[in-house]
């Protein structure tokens, strides 16, 4: 995997730059993708000319709007491709618009996630960041989370992808009223415990399903490595259905977890991986009695 | 949802066999069954080797549904000597029309459809006529694969039939609950049957990580080279119950009746691009 850094300001610098990055890799017999805004899509499109068929073009709003989402959805698209004969693959994209604090942090983590996510495919991976939308602090992390910056060749800021997730993961405030469930019968009695409080919450089958597999998931993890049934809690805070697992062993400590698709036959364990892409939100807080996985329907 | 905390891996319209080593997982099976018949609506005619008294007592305990159903006759408990050798010996022809005439009441009473689960224990030396009980099989899956009636049929393995007959019987039938496979509904609420001559496996209920371990050691025992599985009646699966698919080994696998949740698993896991891995579209 190649993953390059653009850091641009006017649309002309985004086309002299990403026009022949997608005319060479269509020229080298690669699939080549592009995600972007419909505007700036527009602006490459018509820069390419007869070309830009040969381009899948993605409209960034419509597709990715959740990190977690966009990982899978990468990793699908870039094992497809692969499996039916494609040598390399170009991708350029940008980043969705960011609406919120917690939106840029989810973000900033996600481009530093790539390169470990993504480092075993044959991809390069070139990303616009535009200066005239992107807040300073985004612009600051995307300073170090690739380890190629156009222009300047390899970059001297790249930092650990794990160190950026961590620093750009915010630390759980506590969930005060939720009620316990009780996960000593079994994880079918919990499922049907979840389903009937989600239900009486008012939540629709898709959420439901999503949280009853994540809180699963979870539970299966308090089973195999922490050796016991765990403690579980739900209900609501904020508006949103939450579920706590907090497990009796000693914990771990890796800001990945969860982040990375598993690869096939891998035995990377991919229960958080999972959740994470079946909720909303997955946080993790560690504390004396033990480890506990909040999800955020 | 059935009040049983277990499933049965038979569909509306089959003609399963069960052969159990364990009175429990017989008891299991067929409470399994009997609640999914009374879920539907179906007249539920349970043929049974047992006190017909004891046996909805027993069936109470699972499903609370049981007696109020007995009362009013949409559970039928009777005992299966009585009615498979009622002149004592065992005659084909007769037993065949009380099996249509039993469809047809069920009918005319108004019920979708005939559930009727028949233990065959009482097959052996003492009744004349238990050595047609295979051909009796073959004539009444052809009977059931035009009519509307679930039937399953239960013998017990360490029963008067021997393992010649009793593979030749589970052969007449197109769903098979062999043996081996009762272990998966010891937890949770697994089920698991042959189809398409013992050559396909298929799941029903949850496949979570509490059964896990014990599909993963079926496979490995009693399932060898490419594995063709049916996930249709599946309800829940999870990674460890997907990572057990793939049994110790890894070996090839066809899924066929992959749900959408199934299916986004499939491509979460990475299966999807696994070339070991075929999915059969619907």
């Amino acid at each position: 995997m190649r993953h390059e850094l653009l850091l641009y300001a006017q649309d002309d610098t985004l086309v002299d730059v990403v026009a022949p990055f997608l005319e060479d890799g269509l020229a080298a017999g690669d699939a080549v993708v592009t995600v972007l805004d419909t505007r700036k899509l527009d602006l490459l499109r018509a820069a390419l000319g007869a070309q830009a068929k040969g381009v899948a073009w993605i409209d960034v709003a419509s597709h990715y709007t959740r990190p977690e989402a966009a990982v899978a959805d990468y990793d699908a698209r870039l094992r497809a491709l692969v499996g039916d004969g494609v040598p390399h693959v170009r991708l350029f994209g940008e980043l969705p618009p960011l609406r919120s604090e917690a939106q840029c942090d989810a973000w900033i983590g996600y481009d530093a996630i790539l390169n470990r996510a993504f480092d075993h495919h044959p991809v390069s991976v070139l990303c616009g960041y535009d200066r005239r939308a992107v807040p300073e602090r985004v612009l600051g992390a995307a300073r170090t989370s690739h380890p190629v910056v156009h222009g300047h060749g390899l970059n001297d800021a790249f930092a650990d992808p794990a160190a950026i997730v961590r620093a750009h993961t915010p630390e759980p405030e506590p969930v005060p009223g939720l009620r316990t469930i009780p996960a000593g019968d079994g994880a079918r009695a919990l499922r049907r415990a979840l389903v009937a409080a989600m239900t009486a919450a008012g939540l629709g089958p898709r959420a439901i399903g999503g949280m009853v597999l994540a809180a699963n998931e979870v539970v299966a993890n308090a089973y195999r490595y922490a050796g016991g049934p765990p403690e579980v809690r739900a209900g609501s805070a904020d508006g949103r259905f939450v579920c706590e697992i907090t497990d009796s062993g000693t914990g771990f400590d890796d800001p990945l977890a969860g982040h990375l698709p598993p690869r096939a036959r891998g035995d990377r364990g991919a229960g958080l991986w999972i959740a994470r892409q079946s909720t909303s939100r997955l946080e993790m807080l560690r504390g004396e009695g033990g480890q506990t996985v909040r999800l955020w329907a | 949802m059935a009040p049983v905390d277990s499933c049965v891996a038979v569909r509306p319209g089959e003609h399963a066999c069960c052969r159990f080593a364990q009175a429990a997982d017989r008891d299991r099976t067929a409470a399994a069954f009997v609640s999914e018949g009374l879920t539907r609506g179906d007249k539920v005619v349970y043929l049974a080797d047992r006190d017909p008294e004891e046996l909805v007592a027993d069936l109470v305990g699972g499903d609370d549904r049981v007696e109020a159903a007995a009362e009013r006759g949409q559970l039928d408990v009777r005992s299966a000597r009585s009615v498979y050798a009622p002149l004592g010996r065992f005659d084909v022809e007769l037993m065949l029309r009380t099996a249509r005439e039993e469809r047809d009441r069920a009918a005319a009473e108004g019920y979708p459809a005939l559930s009727i689960i028949g233990e065959m224990s009482w097959a052996g030396p003492s009744v004349p006529g238990s050595e047609l009980v295979p051909e009796y099989e073959r004539r009444l899956d052809e009977l059931l694969s035009r009519a509307g009636i679930v039937a399953l049929c239960v013998y017990d393995t360490g029963g008067h039939l021997g393992p010649a007959t009793l593979s030749d019987v589970a052969g007449a039938h197109e769903v098979d609950l062999s043996p081996e496979l009762a272990v998966l509904s010891h937890t949770g609420s697994l089920s698991g049957a042959r189809t398409d001559d013992g050559r396909a496996l298929r799941l029903a209920g949850d496949l979570d990580f509490d059964c896990a371990d014990a599909l993963a050691a079926v496979l490995a025992a009693h399932f060898h080279g490419p594995l063709r599985l049916d996930l249709t009646d599946l309800a829940f699966v999870d990674v460890t119950g997907m990572r057990a698919l793939r049994g110790h080994t890894g070996q090839p696998l066809t899924i066929a009746g992959a749900s959408p949740t199934v299916h986004r698993m499939l491509r979460l896991l990475a299966w999807d691009t696994d070339p070991g891995v075929e999915v059969l579209s619907a």
